[in-house]
């Protein structure tokens, strides 16, 4: 069974390097991009399996990245946001732009590893 | 001071100064960018170290024995070099820095294993020596990071802090010792001798908050201190863990000396509803600022009864207070809603007395309410301490007390209060008095007005006020007002205002031979110029530009009716009222015979008789029998093929103008042909 391919977008390098030796370590490919415009320039290549990006990011924020990939891309990727501020709005906004799932930070690593699972899960195996 | 007094500076001297800050500038910028560049180089360094570490760090967070053998090599590969590192100290700062950023964003297992691997790494020892440090911030950053790392035995070093005359450090090792042991908000506040600030407060209970399983002592045990912030602290950490065992001391703190105490502890019983503390509220309230006050009737208002009434009734007498007092009224209103009503800037329409005796009503009808019940006496006592915004007399209250209406069906108490057997709707309340008036039933000045009381203050009065004061002494018709008004016409140096006086009592006493007759009224006992509708508008101001334009309303639209209280108006008014008041009675009068004057019109006074004069000065609307209808409909009749509109009688009928006999015959022949053509 091929890998599956995970695009990380975090801009905190330590967090971001953490996150993906984790994933590694559970069979996922990681890409890693540590702002907004990287992250864009990627997706114009190839749409990864799943998409995990912090909002909080620079040059595009990670609501911005859901409407790229949900209007101009026209992707149902599954996109799990990530995110320090976790008021209402940008929680609400970011579920009414098409995001899967989101998980506040301080992010539990074991945690982030279910939640792609049962997005994968929920995607590609039904 | 003239040109030639001022100094000579020579040009060679201006170069050299000139030179000399140039040079300075060019070190100043020099010096900038050199530590700028090393600046950023050293951050860049750190940036590359921090890559370099971080898959480093992540594979000593992530380990387990149960990996594979080739990742087992690696991981202890990495410990041998890492231990090799941490001989440099800057290596050491870096990675204590990675450990303390990354556990800001790092949850559960995790977060364990992080600080885990700071202990194993002995970072800690680092952050011990930060604390030896004779700067506040590396002392304060040490504490921090002993604190968010969860160094257990820093707890012993970090806590003589805590009276550290530098406020940071201070501070900070507050917010450690809490953290660090579930005791140490116990030592914290046995110890303490410096001010908690509220935001500070704030901190250490989040702080306990983010404990797990954690059981707070009893807060009120420190309720005792000598510490004043110490008790405020723990007023609120009693009111945030609910701690309501504590009734006696914080009401007994209800007695501190401090304000900030008292109205911590008032908050405290009013969230914890110590209704036992109103007695001592009421006891301390005299001797308090105004801020205390408030909160005491604020607690009163939430926890107070029927019973404290009269305390707040005495408290809106005798303060000076205009806060307090409004306090005081609004408490009484929240206990006992309604029974003050606002008393400023309302126009008394007559009925004053009788809203203080409906406000003396309530206020006893309420404190008989009350479920202790309290004796007569007292109750003459409370209402005699009463001062409501209307000030109620001692008169009103005896007013009640001293009339009976016997009641057969049930035996009261005699010390019961009056209720009386008959309910007034409160309007007729109010208002009762000003219509009696208005209807002259009853004296304007109430049963015990005596005119002799009158004639003392009348010469002091303005000519304005004899003038109407004569006007409704007359109007009154009441032979008691006969000794003023022959006062005011016997020695009333005006000779207007005495012929006023003596036609008034000339029209008294032609009432008193004969009461059967009215000639002023009409028949329902209300005197024909106050069955004007302007009558009550005109008195209700003073103004004469007010009155001038009621005057031109009443032209504009009055009626024969208006005429009596025109007339009256012409013996008591100023110039431009006079004129404009003849004026208005010669163009109604005219109106009037106008009216009379036309032919449809077919009684004089026409009232029973024709709707349309009964107005008086609308036009009457001729109304027609013959059933004529408009040409629009007539023609829609037409065009439909209703039957009424072919009939050949009521084609003359429909029209209200005259037609030629050949217009119809044109018609009827057009309407047969289309009648024709549809039954085809």
């Amino acid at each position: 069974m091929p890998k599956r391919r995970l695009l990380l977008a975090e801009d905190d390098h330590m967090l971001a390097s953490l996150l993906k030796y984790r994933l590694e370590r559970d069979g996922y490919e990681v890409i890693l991009e540590y702002d907004g415009k990287a992250v864009k320039e990627k997706l114009q290549g190839e749409i990864p399996d799943v998409v995990i990006s912090d909002i909080m990011m620079p040059y595009f924020s990670g609501i911005e990245l859901v409407d790229h990939l949900r209007n101009s891309l026209k992707s149902d990727v599954p996109i799990i946001l990530i995110s320090a501020a976790s008021n209402d709005e940008n929680i609400v906004s970011a579920f009414e732009m098409g995001a899967n799932d989101f998980i506040s930070k301080p992010v539990s690593p074991s945690e982030l590893l279910a939640r792609v699972s049962r997005e994968i899960k929920r995607h590609y195996c039904t | 001071m003239t040109i030639s007094g001022i100094p000579k500076i020579h040009t060679n001297l201006l170069w050299d100064l000139t030179l000399l800050f140039a040079i300075l500038g060019i070190l100043y910028f020099v010096f900038v960018f050199f530590f700028r560049n090393k600046l950023s180089r050293l951050a860049l360094r750190r940036k590359n170290k921090r890559e370099e570490l971080a898959p480093i760090i992540s594979n000593f967070l992530f380990h387990s024995p149960e990996d594979s053998k080739a990742e087992q090599k690696e991981y202890v590969e990495l410990k041998i070099e890492i231990r090799e590192y941490l001989g440099d100290q800057r290596f050491r700062k870096i990675i204590s820095q990675i450990l303390f950023d990354l556990q800001k964003d790092v949850a559960g297992g995790t977060r364990e294993r992080l600080f885990k691997l700071y202990k194993e790494l002995e970072l800690h020892h680092d952050a011990f020596q930060k604390l030896e440090s004779w700067r506040w911030e590396t002392i304060a950053q040490g504490i921090l990071e002993l604190s968010e790392m969860e160094v257990g035995e820093s707890y012993q070093l970090i806590r003589k802090f805590i009276n550290d005359r530098r406020s940071v450090i201070r501070k900070q090792a507050e917010l450690a010792t809490v953290s660090l042991r579930s005791d140490g908000i116990d030592y914290l506040l046995d110890t303490t001798r410096h001010s908690i600030s509220e935001w500070q407060q704030l901190k250490l209970i989040e702080t306990l908050g983010k404990r797990t399983n954690y059981r707070p002592p009893q807060f009120k045990a420190w309720l005792l201190s000598q510490n004043k912030d110490v008790v405020l602290f723990a007023l609120r950490l009693i009111k945030h863990y609910n701690q309501k065992g504590a009734e006696p001391s914080i009401n007994e703190l209800v007695k501190h000396k401090n304000d900030e105490v008292r109205i911590a502890a008032i908050q405290c019983i009013m969230d914890f509803h110590f209704q036992s503390a109103v007695p001592v509220l009421k006891k301390v309230f005299w001797n308090t600022s105004n801020t205390v006050k408030i909160s005491i009737l604020n607690a009163i208002s939430a926890l107070g009864s029927n019973k404290d009434i009269p305390f707040l009734k005495e408290v809106a007498k005798k303060e000076s207070s205009f806060i307090v007092v409004g306090k005081a009224q609004s408490t009484i209103n929240a206990i006992a809603p309604e029974t003050i009503l606002p008393s400023k800037d309302i126009i008394d329409l007559g009925g004053g007395k009788d809203r203080k005796d409906k406000a003396i009503a309530q206020n006893t009808e309420e404190l008989n309410l009350n479920e202790e019940g309290q004796e007569a006496t007292q109750s003459e006592e409370i209402e005699k301490e009463t001062d409501l915004p209307e000030a109620i007399e001692v008169e009103d209250i005896e007013f009640f007390d001293e009339v009976e209406i016997p009641e057969p069906n049930k035996a009261k108490k005699i010390d019961e209060p009056f209720v009386p057997a008959f309910e007034l709707h409160p309007i007729e309340q109010e208002y009762g008095s000003s219509m009696d008036e208005l209807l002259g039933l009853v004296s304007s000045h109430g049963e015990d007005f005596d005119s002799s009381d009158l004639m003392g203050t009348y010469d002091k009065i303005s000519y304005s006020e004899k003038s109407k004061l004569v006007s409704k002494l007359g109007d009154s018709k009441d032979d008691r007002e006969l000794p003023l008004l022959e006062y005011i016409a016997a020695n009333e140096t005006d000779s207007e205002l005495r012929f006023q006086a003596f036609k008034k009592i000339q029209s008294i006493q032609e009432d008193a031979k004969d009461p059967g007759k009215d000639p002023s009224t009409d028949g329902f006992n209300v005197p024909l110029e106050q069955q004007s509708i302007f009558y009550p508008l005109y008195h209700y101001t003073d103004e004469i530009d007010a009155k001038l334009i009621l005057l031109d309303e009443l032209i504009a639209v009055g009626d024969g009716r208006d005429v009596p209280f025109l007339q009256s108006l012409l013996s008591t008014e100023e110039a431009p009222i006079m004129k404009k008041v003849k004026k208005a009675i010669a163009l109604l009068k005219e109106e009037k015979n106008d009216l009379k004057s036309r032919p449809n019109s077919k009684k004089e006074d026409g009232v029973e008789d024709n709707p349309t004069e009964q107005v008086g000065m609308e036009e009457e609307i001729p109304f027609e029998k013959d059933e004529r209808i408009p040409m629009e409909l007539f023609l829609l009749y037409e065009e439909l093929g209703i039957e009424s509109a072919s009939e050949p009688e009521k084609k003359t009928s429909p029209f209200d103008f005259e037609l030629s006999q050949e217009f119809f015959l044109e018609m009827d022949s057009n309407l047969t042909t289309n009648q024709n053509g549809r039954n085809e």
